[in-house]
């Protein structure tokens, strides 16, 4: 079946010449240096550095009491409160980074029957049915068949929309034991997306086969492009003056997208990471990276953002994705000392059969203490010549659900980073019955992605269209 | 120029004449190209007089080569515009430059199916997001060739290189640019080496020669094919060079450069005669390399090309359809020396054992690599049109489709181009019981004015040929309902001629053999100039392709060679 979601991605952005290309660029001067301490030879920036973005997802519900413990108290389009609120206020520190955002719905959801957690985990990323509710054109089934365990998605997952646009590598890491229910992430040939769980094999992985900083033969060619393409278009130039008509057109429309290319060369990042090495900030001696209990993930959240940072700073890849799958038996004895927090996983707690509202704000600040972490990371990681990395990457969390009854409605979402002054920042916005699909349809656009729409857009669920448009208010 | 119209039996009163509805895009104009010339009075004594069937040439100069065009400037093309080297063409252009093989990838554009023929310029655009990929195959063939240096380059580089450097492109670029170079062209790309061998991250002499292989794979010169001409005595008139001319003759007949032999007549002037240029053109074609462009000439002709229908049988027969149309229309024109009517007519085939079955002939062949000249039953005795891969190239998956048949037998048999349908037009397409029949699908269609003109002629066209399902078999009911078919056709281009079933059109055809050759004379010529003639070519070029087609008495062989002696071979008129 196609895929009925990209309605017209009309083009890769200039910028995306290969992936895992660690020595790449058009050549200038170099710029600055920022300081890796896990590389044991030099790093260096050139030029404009590229946006990257950080995806992480989780799958609980972010209602211990009140809507107020996530929502801050604000006005729509105004300036976050100074205390943000409860479940947020790890971020306090950050709150002028931050775009908290309310009111986007996950309706793709109800378009099939399913517990609590198969369907919205499985369209929150993708904003599509599973495969099974389509038909061989792509409509809806009348009568769709339950989204269980074993079914996939009809669509590709945003995460890997934007890796695949950008021609990049999707660096998908988890915290927890491999997704059951909560499988978010699908490719582009809509295969489930499983994640790796250890950082060292993540890294091992990402970076295999660069060798301390010796370029291969096809890299050292590639850093010359820019001289090639020039060359190339004297040579259009020398024979466009000899034809005319169509023949003219034709070659000059040819000449002026090599230049088009050119122009997306010169802009590129040129980041140099001579013998990059994987040192966690954690010992990982004796994690389980399957553990669905949690002993380790705060261990192993550190050791994944470590990696993300590499793998930004070195432009080993663009887009990352970090997963938060434990969701059942979730115990965090991490919090309590090494002493489960509660008698039962985290699914009961959530929906109140134990545990205390004190315990549900505890654990759900957690979250946002690991977004408030991510940005502190990055915002400590120079690049460029008097930035850091922070100011060309966007941190995205969500979570599938809102509310305690598996409600996906106005799906807790946090955006951190500006993207070099794109973003307005500091700001709440919140929006009434726009969906995943505008939420998405909106970033890709940020990202240079250019995208009329992100998902399902047939139709209407509960007085919400599927799909009006990108959401006003992100542009600063 | 013959001029239709519509005149529906069904409907009673002469229905309309189509050239009377132009916003339908229906013209109603078939261009015939007929033999004699039509315009003659245009073209004047030069144009009336031809030049097929005869060696006679235009204007001679002192070396007995071709001075002036036998056609007016004024009914010149204005040229053949610059195609993108088609996949097939980069394929065998880079297997050309090397003594040993690469490995192209797939990352290189390949041509579009819209248009009537892939060597269409139009069909070979490039898009932007076509560069990257121009750019990494380029990248990947120069890296594979200098993995291999020492076949690539023959002398041995020393101190800076560039003497060596330039050695390589005296010898390379003009086998990569299919003509001689001039000294400004190699300064342009040995400025390009030494800049890469200087300056930060310097490349060494092998990547230097790899980075400037990458330049000259996607400069236009290489990539596209250009005609330049020179201007002569005529204002507005080029000539072109005896390279541009080599170059036209084999990548028309054999999607590849010149071999040595065409290079040798193009650089001692040869290629200004006539009788050379059918010469080699016969050199050409006689080569296995013309069998395959031929092929596919007729596939593509067909609209049969490139398709698999692995949907509708079963994969072993599905597999045999292609080669079943390539070794029909091969052997007629190489073999047999078949004439049109053989083409469009002939009661046999070749299949294998899959095919046999599928027919459901006698199985005689051992295997499917057991290829036997077969006699066809009577419903099948139709040529290329009886073929299964013509008959479900023009078909939905699971039905045939008498719009689709009938489209492709008017614009593709006769060269009555109805043009695109008009917007909206599918809404208009009445929506009856699942129980009508084709028949009460055409009369409704009909019944509708803006749908008539076309549909009226296209489906009745279609209509004639649903003795044959989506799968070139023969059946004798209809799918679904089960009610006999019913394949009584009109042929509206033909007086409105009546036929019943594919063998019947296929007779039609032969019988009308002046114009059947002037639609396949029409076809080959813009197969051949890689674009849609404009009138002034049909009144001059096609009609004279099309006489020499005709005092051959339609000799396919005598058609494909034919396309040398024209004057669109050898000029263009100059636009600024």
């Amino acid at each position: 079946m196609s895929r009925p979601r990209v309605q017209s991605l009309s083009a890769i952005t200039p910028s995306d010449l290969g992936r895992r290309h660690f020595l790449r660029g058009a050549g200038g001067a170099a710029v600055g240096v920022p300081l890796l301490e896990y590389f044991s030879g030099n790093a260096q920036a050139q030029m404009t550095p590229p946006k990257r973005v950080l995806f992480m997802t989780a799958g609980h519900s972010q209602e211990p009491g009140a809507a107020e413990a996530w929502s801050p108290v604000a006005a729509h389009n105004a300036a976050l409160p100074a205390n943000l609120s409860p479940i947020l206020s790890p971020l306090i520190a950050h709150r002028d980074r931050l775009l908290v955002v309310d009111g986007i719905d996950n309706i793709a959801s109800g378009l099939q029957p399913t517990n609590g957690h198969n369907g919205t985990s499985r369209t929150m990323l993708s904003v599509m049915p599973i495969k099974k509710a389509l038909d061989a054109n792509g409509n809806l089934l009348a009568a769709p068949p339950e989204c269980t365990i074993g079914e996939d998605a009809a669509g590709p997952s945003i995460d890997y929309f934007l890796a695949d646009a950008w021609k990049e590598t999707m660096l998908s890491l988890r915290v927890g034991a491999p997704p059951d229910e909560h499988v978010r992430s699908f490719r582009m040939d809509l295969s489930r997306d499983l994640h790796e769980g250890n950082p060292q094999t993540a890294f091992t992985r990402l970076f295999q086969g660069y060798k301390g900083g010796t370029l291969s033969p096809a890299d050292r060619l590639r850093n010359k492009r820019a001289s090639i393409l020039d060359n190339v278009r004297g040579n259009f130039d020398r024979l466009i003056t000899r034809v005319g008509g169509e023949d003219k057109i034709r070659l000059q429309r040819h000449a002026d997208q090599i230049r088009q290319l050119e122009t997306g060369l010169q802009t590129m990042v040129k980041l140099v990471c001579d013998n990059p090495m994987y040192k966690p900030p954690q010992p990982l001696t004796g994690v389980n990276f399957n553990d669905g209990n949690a002993r380790f993930d705060d261990k192993i959240v550190a050791g994944q953002l470590e990696l993300v940072k590499m793998a930004f700073a070195c432009q080993a890849t663009r887009v990352a994705h970090i997963h938060f799958t434990n969701i059942q038996e979730n115990k965090f004895p991490f919090l309590n000392g090494g002493q489960d927090l509660f008698s039962i996983g985290w699914h009961g707690v959530i929906h109140k059969d134990v545990g205390t509202d004190e315990h549900r704000l505890q654990t759900m600040q957690w979250y946002t203490k690991v977004v408030a972490d991510a940005i502190s990371l990055f915002a400590a990681t120079p690049e460029g010549d008097k930035g850091t990395l922070l100011d060309n990457t966007l941190i995205v969390f969500m979570s599938s659900l809102r509310q305690s009854w598996h409600g996906t409605y106005s799906l807790p979402t946090i955006l951190a980073g500006n993207l070099n002054g794109t973003l307005k920042t500091g700001r709440y916005l919140k929006y009434n019955k726009r969906t995943t699909g505008d939420f998405f349809t909106t970033l890709l656009n940020v990202l240079d992605v250019p995208a009329t729409s992100f998902g399902w857009t047939k139709g209407a669920r509960d007085g919400t269209p599927f799909f009006t448009g990108p959401l006003p208010g992100f542009v600063g | 120029m013959i001029q239709v119209r519509l005149h529906d039996p069904r409907f009673g009163a002469l229905a309309c004449l189509i050239v009377a509805v132009p916003m339908l895009a229906c013209s109603g104009n078939i261009s015939s190209g007929s033999p004699g010339g039509e315009g003659g009075d245009r073209a004047g004594g030069s144009a009336g007089s031809g030049n097929g069937g005869n060696n006679k040439t235009g204007g001679t100069n002192n070396t007995g080569g071709v001075s002036t065009p036998d056609c007016p400037t004024d009914l010149l093309p204005f040229s053949f515009e610059a195609v993108r080297l088609t996949d097939v063409q980069y394929r065998n252009t880079i297997a050309s430059l090397f003594s040993f093989p690469i490995d192209i990838g797939t990352k290189y554009p390949t041509s579009s199916s819209r248009y009537a023929f892939t060597s269409f310029a139009a069909a070979n655009d490039v898009l932007y997001a076509d560069l990257q990929n121009i750019l990494e195959t380029s990248e990947s063939i120069a890296l594979q060739a200098v993995d291999k240096i020492a076949q690539v380059v023959s002398c041995t580089p020393t101190g800076d290189g560039v003497a060596c450097a330039r050695t390589f492109l005296q010898g390379f670029l003009p086998r990569a640019y299919r003509r001689p170079v001039q000294t400004a062209e190699i300064d342009h790309l040995i400025a390009l080496y030494s800049a890469v061998r200087a300056g930060t991250e310097p490349l060494d002499f092998n990547l230097a020669i790899a980075a400037v292989l990458v330049s000259v794979l996607q400069s236009p010169q290489f990539l596209y094919r250009v005609d330049i001409g020179t201007p002569g005595d005529t204002p507005g008139l080029l000539k072109l060079d005896g390279f541009e001319v080599a170059s036209r003759l084999s990548y028309l007949f054999w999607d590849a450069p010149p071999d040595d032999m065409l290079k040798a007549r193009a650089g001692n002037g040869d290629l200004d005669k006539k009788d050379v240029l059918v010469s080699e053109a016969e050199r050409l074609l006689a080569d296995p390399r013309g069998r395959t462009t031929v092929a596919r000439f007729f596939s593509e002709w067909m609209g049969a090309s490139g398709k698999v229908f692995a949907d509708r049988v079963a994969a072993p027969i599905a597999a045999s359809f292609a080669p079943e149309f390539n070794r029909f229309v091969t052997d007629a024109v190489f073999d047999a020396d078949a004439d049109i009517g053989a083409l469009v007519s002939a009661g046999h085939t070749f299949a294998n054992k899959s095919l046999q079955q599928h027919y459901g002939l006698p199985v005689t062949a051992r295997d499917d690599n057991d290829w036997l000249r077969v006699e066809l039953p009577a419903k099948l005795r139709a040529g290329v049109l009886s073929k299964a891969q013509v008959a479900a190239s023009h078909a939905h998956t699971g039905d045939t489709s008498v719009i689709l048949r009938g489209n492709f037998a008017l614009g593709r048999l006769t060269c009555f181009d109805v043009g695109l349908p008009p917007a909206g037009a599918a809404a208009m397409n009445p929506v009856l019981p699942a129980t009508a029949t084709a028949r009460d699908r055409i009369e409704a269609r009909s019944a509708i004015a803006l749908c008539k003109s076309c549909h009226s002629a296209m489906d009745w066209m279609g209509y004639g040929m649903e003795d044959l399902d989506q799968v070139g078999r023969v059946r004798d009911t209809y799918q679904g309902n089960g009610t006999p078919v019913d394949a009584a056709g009109i042929a509206v281009p033909f007086d409105d001629a009546p036929f019943t079933g594919t063998a019947g059109l296929a007779s039609l055809l032969a019988a009308n053999a002046e114009a059947t050759g002037a639609c396949l004379a029409t076809q080959w010529y813009r197969f051949a100039t890689a674009h849609t003639e404009n009138d002034e070519e049909t009144q001059c070029h096609v009609g004279a392709l099309n006489k020499a087609f005709a005092d051959s008495n339609y000799n396919l062989k005598a058609l494909l060679v034919g396309i040398a002696r024209s004057d669109a071979m050898l000029f263009r008129k100059e636009v600024k």
